[in-house]
């Protein structure tokens, strides 16, 4: 018996994977940038049916007119909003997957991001992340910088016992941390100093590469812009292109919830985020990281269908969702809800939205277990080339 | 590998301890074996803990921390807690402004609670109990960002964890399922025997008390129907209320027995269950003994004890520090600590409290550990989780910060401790040092704080930062009529938020401190405040250094950013963004309002006063033979009687006009006594019925009492009022709202048409409204600079000497640490930071 087996026992309950069976043999090579749209995005305001009558009824203020937005196909539409995202539309870089939601939704800000960040719904609670079991099963610790690193003020989605799962703020950040790791004693400690000490030791070398690896990056860029979510942005370009090996990135746009004047306030919003995303490919094409990098929206749920009295919407249940990437399939995926068939004024949902995960998972990463494989559907089969 | 290797391998642990029992005395506490007790039943262990326990034996010990579990605290609770709760039955009524401060009042409420529990949990004689406390508090897993805001019930239900969590097992999970706070989070409130919620039902069985796999799905849809109607109300003072029109009263089977069980008999139904008590010895087992091992069987001894008492918590607690199994070599040292562990025991231990303390919630957050927000029902995972790499590195980084502070605070030279060993002297100075009163505002020049002189002359200034390469510096300038009258001079504020290291975070989650400036400026008038940043900076990659102003507080008045001036390159406009400071300037507050409500003359007779009237509901009138319009009345006065909340509801039915009041309508209780023929079923319900037709149920009002009889005419006479004043209500800009209010004129209209000819005619009877306004009771909240483990720095001083005298070999190291440090760490040589930082500090 090595001594992981044995750390893997007595560390209890929990799931240390030290040695997972079907490590992957290489370092990660794609990655996934999870993009939280944080208060709920609308996505109904978002990518539009602008030509369905029933949606200018439900939404006679606020409803985008055939002249705010760029029109996609014979029935869709972005906000107008969205203008910088063109070329990466045009590229065929971005993909549209409609209607994901879950049964039995809850309108809390707090329940609903939590079931979403661990691939749950309103009938099942789930605690961890909702992509740690796999990543850390994929990958050890020792084989990655991080398992994943969130670049915004939350962490929840990384909940685990195990993994490597870090939190940073700034690009610099590591370079100034220093962090004295005893040298290993022979086995006078117990076993939950052991793991303390193993833990120490990874992240003492994970320190010191993602630290090396930003010093050595021949290209940093800096925002363009200001406020979180463009410091966020080139934060994960600079982690990307300094070659730092973490299979997760997770970044934040806070300000969805648009219960008033939504009309100003929802632009703002999504000019940030072609901007971002227009920003990432750019950057990314020129170091040729564009091709293993995925971008996906999240957000805790739609916007009700009808809009209220305060130019504004309220807490719904489905929505469309983005996902970018240069082997990304462009276009539509999946079915748009039927304005005709609201449920209380809600959108029905047509896709779980773990559908999405465990094409990600599967088709995506690649990844030896899929925690989501019950919810895989054919509808998503096309969503990477 | 089998558990007996597993076993096998933890026994080979063993031998490579010391075996801590000295061989005179195996039963005499020594030195690590009161560490042990106390680290692990509190936080940290301070040298008079240690002086204490040590040389004792194991009884007495253990008799002591158990005799400890009393109600006592240091100083008493935010006093908001007391008030009756905030109306959140109007935030529908709210325009968004309203809406956005009554939010923010709400959060500032619950950051005192929790600031005050943290700074109990510092200062407090009787660390077994907070600790124990915190065991529940994670055990009955509750956020408050998913309970709409509802403070008051957070801080009831850690009123009522606080009552019993040294008490018994069954009151308290019989109090858990008539808990607001719990029904609101696990979605209780709105279950419904048309359609019942099983969230509760399943998790007080899975997380509260039987754990996974003793019981059945059945059980748990049965469970679900039996705590049906188990809810709350936001009329009556967000208080329980049994539903029973929503209470499923049919047959159950639930652990195969049958019958009309509902939440209560619930409680007794798990209570029946041998699971229950394993499950919860076995939850503490691992909160005092080992998150290992939960198989070992000694631990049936202990649940069986547990059950035998009727699930006396202080038994099981007892029954397992006496047990072999706390005691054991292999189960030391074995435990990590919580963020909240770790820095409050930190703080116990060295007696050092950091400068930016009161901002301790927020640091904890940081390491995943934010009270009163478990990230979800399960609670903390704890354990392993503590010390995921990212959050040991935020856990190491702050240990390292609190040896430094003391270090660049000056020793206080007249202390004598000519007796105490070298080794020890300089860290005895830091600890005198920081905890000298006074110098832990977060400030480092100019300023000396003075905590005896009269606080409410203070002029003290919410304030936070975000900081990098060096603090923020301000300064603040007080105005008389004309001039300047008080003038800070150039200050730095302390314990900002590191944007180089941290990043940006929302305003919300800054460390915000409450700064106090004792200006003598008796007998003046204050014209305004300024408050100037100085040395703004940025780099490009998002470090920054921004100052930000919440409120500055004076005696009775409070003057608040928004309504004053900013000046400088990037000054905010809006009213909202006023108070923060990104750029080198000026913001200016002239302005002040008064922290409480004037006091005004009572109301004339048979004049019913109230500071609010609002729409709490109104259904369509057309076409429909029953129906309602409710309104909410909110701090009523009338003929000398006070009401909170009352909730009228104006029905018309089968046989015409009705005002209807029920029991739970009413904060308090709405009538001095409810007439015979109110009541209307086995579970108390009340309803009173006043017909508008005579004819129908006259019983309702002439069996009601004289003064009951006024209150009930009063009630119909201002009808026309009240209709008239919710015409202008916020919830008529929903459409739907808007078009049934309007159906509801010609209904009025009649019913107003009948009044006079009814028995509750009386035109004696006025309707006034003295609106108030949202108040902060938090603005007077104050919390003053704990003592550590409250000993004063002689007090330490003393204890150090006797701890040494006793104790001639100890040395910093082996008072702070548990066993075996990983690092090198000399018995002399090492320096407070080497320990604190020491990977052995993480456990216990």
């Amino acid at each position: 018996m090595n001594r992981r087996t044995l750390l893997q026992l007595l560390s209890g309950l929990a799931v240390l994977p030290v040695v997972p069976k079907n490590t992957l043999a290489s370092t990660t090579s794609k990655r996934v940038i999870l993009l939280e749209l944080s208060g709920a995005n609308d996505g109904l305001n978002t990518i539009a049916p602008y030509k369905d009558e029933r949606y200018h009824a439900l939404r006679p203020s606020i409803g985008l007119k055939k002249n705010q937005v760029i029109s996609l196909d014979d029935e869709f539409g972005f906000n107008d909003a969205l203008k910088e995202l063109m070329p990466v539309w045009d590229n065929g870089d971005a993909a549209i997957v409609h209607g994901l939601g879950y049964p039995n939704p809850n309108r809390s800000h707090f329940k609903s991001i939590a079931l979403w960040e661990t691939g749950s719904d309103g009938n099942e609670m789930r605690r961890n992340g909702w992509i740690t079991h796999d990543i850390e099963h994929a990958y050890a610790m020792s084989q990655v910088d991080a398992h994943g690193i969130s670049l915004s003020d939350s962490i929840e989605i990384f909940n685990s016992t195990g993994g490597n799962w870090l939190s940073m703020k700034t690009a610099g950040q590591f370079s100034q941390r220093s962090l004295k790791t005893p040298a290993e004693k022979e086995l006078q400690q117990n076993p939950m100093m052991k793991l303390l000490l193993d833990r120490a030791a990874t992240l003492n070398s994970s320190i010191e590469q993602i630290a090396k690896k930003v010093e050595n990056n021949p290209h940093p860029v800096k925002p363009v812009g200001g406020g979180p979510f463009n410091a966020q942005i080139a934060h994960a370009i600079n982690l990307i292109n300094a070659g730092v090996d973490t299979p997760i990135i997770k970044i934040t746009l806070s300000g969805f919830d648009t219960h008033e004047n939504q009309p100003n306030r929802h632009k703002n919003l999504l000019k940030q985020l072609a901007k971002g995303v227009a920003r990432l490919q750019k950057e990314l094409i020129k170091t040729d990281n564009w091709q293993n990098t995925l971008v996906m929206s999240y957000s805790e749920f739609g916007r009700r269908a009808s809009e209220n009295r305060s130019n504004g919407t309220d807490h719904g249940t489905a929505a469309a969702h983005l996902v970018f990437g240069g082997n990304v399939e462009g276009g539509f995926h999946g079915q748009h809800p039927d304005l005709g068939k609201l449920v209380s004024g809600d959108l029905l949902h047509t896709m779980d939205y773990r559908a999405l995960y465990s094409s990600v998972i599967n088709d995506w990463l690649k990844l030896p277990s899929n925690t989501f494989a019950n919810y895989q559907t054919g509808a998503l089969s096309g969503l990477f080339s | 590998m089998h558990k007996n290797s597993l076993r096998l391998m933890l026994l080979g642990c063993i031998l490579f301890f010391n075996t801590p029992a000295a061989a005179e005395n195996a039963d005499a506490l020594s030195l690590s074996d009161a560490h042990h007790l106390i680290t692990r039943t509190g936080f940290g262990a301070a040298p008079h803990e240690l002086n204490n326990l040590i040389g004792r034996n194991r009884v007495e010990a253990v008799d002591f921390i158990v005799n400890g579990l009393n109600n006592k605290t240091t100083s008493p609770l935010p006093e908001w807690i007391n008030n009756s709760a905030p109306h959140h039955y109007r935030f529908g009524n709210f325009s968004t402004a309203e809406r956005q401060k009554f939010r923010q009042v709400r959060l500032n409420e619950v950051n005192s609670l929790r600031d005050w529990w943290i700074r109990e949990m510092i200062s407090t004689t009787n660390p077994q109990k907070e600790r124990l406390l915190l065991f529940w508090h994670s055990h009955f897993s509750t956020a408050y960002s998913a309970i709409d805001n509802h403070s008051i019930s957070i801080a009831r239900q850690h009123i009522m964890l606080r009552e019993h969590a040294a008490g018994n097992f069954r009151v308290m999970l019989q109090n858990i399922v008539r808990d607001p706070a719990m029904l609101n989070y696990l979605d209780n409130d709105n279950s419904k025997k048309q359609h019942p919620n099983e969230n509760l039902a399943r998790e007080i069985m899975e997380l509260f008390s039987l754990g996974e796999g003793s019981y059945t799905e059945l059980d748990v849809k049965n469970a679900a129907r039996a705590l049906t109607g188990f809810s709350f109300s936001d009329t009556y003072d967000m208080r329980f209320v049994f539903k029973s029109w929503d209470h499923d009263s049919k047959l159950k089977t639930i652990f195969g027995k049958t019958g009309e069980f509902d939440g209560d008999d619930l409680v007794d139904l798990i209570l029946d269950r041998p699971e229950a008590a394993r499950y919860i010895t076995a939850k503490l087992w691992r909160m005092l003994i080992s998150d290992i091992d939960l198989t070992d069987v000694r631990l049936t001894q202990h649940a069986s004890a547990f059950r035998n008492s009727d699930y006396d918590i202080k038994t099981l607690y007892k029954s397992l520090l006496l047990s072999d199994a706390f005691w054991e070599s292999s189960n030391r040292t074995g435990l990590v600590k919580s963020p909240v562990s770790l820095t409050v025991g930190a703080i116990r231990s060295t007696g050092i409290l950091p400068g930016n303390w009161q901002t301790l919630a927020q640091q904890q957050r940081q390491m995943g550990q934010h009270l009163f927000e478990p990230p979800n029902v399960a609670g903390w995972p704890g354990g392993t989780a503590w010390i995921t790499p990212g959050r040991l590195l935020t856990r190491l980084e702050w240990l390292g910060q609190l040896a430094n502070e003391s270090q660049s605070i000056t020793p206080m030279p007249s202390m004598s401790m000519n007796n105490l060993p070298e080794s020890i002297q300089t860290e005895v100075g830091f600890n005198m040092a920081a905890s000298m009163p006074g110098d832990t505002t977060g400030q480092k020049m100019g300023q000396k704080m003075d905590n005896t002189m009269s606080g409410d002359q203070n002029l003290s200034i919410r304030m936070a930062s975000e900081e990098f390469d060096g603090h923020v510096q301000y300064r603040v300038k007080v105005y008389g009529k004309k001039n300047a009258v008080w003038d800070s001079g150039v200050l730095e504020l302390a314990g900002g938020h590191d944007t180089k290291r941290m990043g940006r975070v929302e305003r919300i989650n800054l460390p915000w401190q409450k700064i106090e400036f004792p200006i003598h400026i008796a007998g003046q008038n204050i014209s305004a405040i300024e408050v100037s940043f100085i040395n703004d900076a940025a780099t490009p990659d998002g470090a920054d250094r921004n100052l930000y102003v919440d409120r500055a507080v004076r005696g009775n008045r409070v003057w608040l950013p928004s309504e004053g001036k900013q000046t400088g390159k990037c000054a905010r406009k809006k009213p909202g963004q006023r108070g923060g400071l990104y750029c080198p300037g000026t913001l200016r507050m002239e302005k002040s309002q008064s922290r409480s409500a004037p006091s005004i003359d009572p109301p004339a007779a048979d004049t019913v006063r109230v500071s609010s009237v609002n729409l709490k509901h109104v259904q369509r009138a057309q076409k429909k033979p029953q129906t309602e319009i409710v309104f909410t009345l909110s701090d009523v006065e009338f003929n000398g009687r006070f009401w909170d909340t009352l909730k009228i509801k104006y029905k018309k039915h089968k046989s015409g006009y009705a005002l209807r009041l029920d029991n739970t309508d009413c904060w308090p209780e709405c009538l001095t006594e409810w007439p015979e023929c109110a009541w209307h079923n086995q579970y108390n319900d009340k309803t009173l019925s006043l017909e508008l037709n005579q004819d129908n149920q006259l019983c309702m009002y002439t069996g009601l009492q004289e003064v009951d009889k006024k209150l009930a005419r009063a009630l119909w006479m201002i009808l026309d009022d009240v209709y008239e004043i919710g015409k202008h209500d916020q919830k008529l800009q929903r459409p739907v709202f808007a078009r049934n209010y309007q159906q509801w004129d010609s209904l009025v209209e009649e019913m107003l048409a009948m009044l006079p000819s009814s028995a509750y005619y009386d035109d004696a009877i006025k309707l006034e409204i003295v609106p108030r306004f949202i108040i902060d009771a938090t603005l007077s909240e104050k919390l003053i600079a704990p003592n550590p483990a409250s000993r004063t720095i002689e007090q330490r001083g003393e204890d150090l000497k006797q701890l040494m005298q006793n104790q001639p070999d100890a040395h910093l190291a082996t008072l702070l640490l548990p066993a075996t440090p990983t690092g090198d760490i000399s018995a002399t040589g090492a320096d407070l930071t080497g320990i604190l930082t020491d990977l052995s500090f993480q456990l216990k």
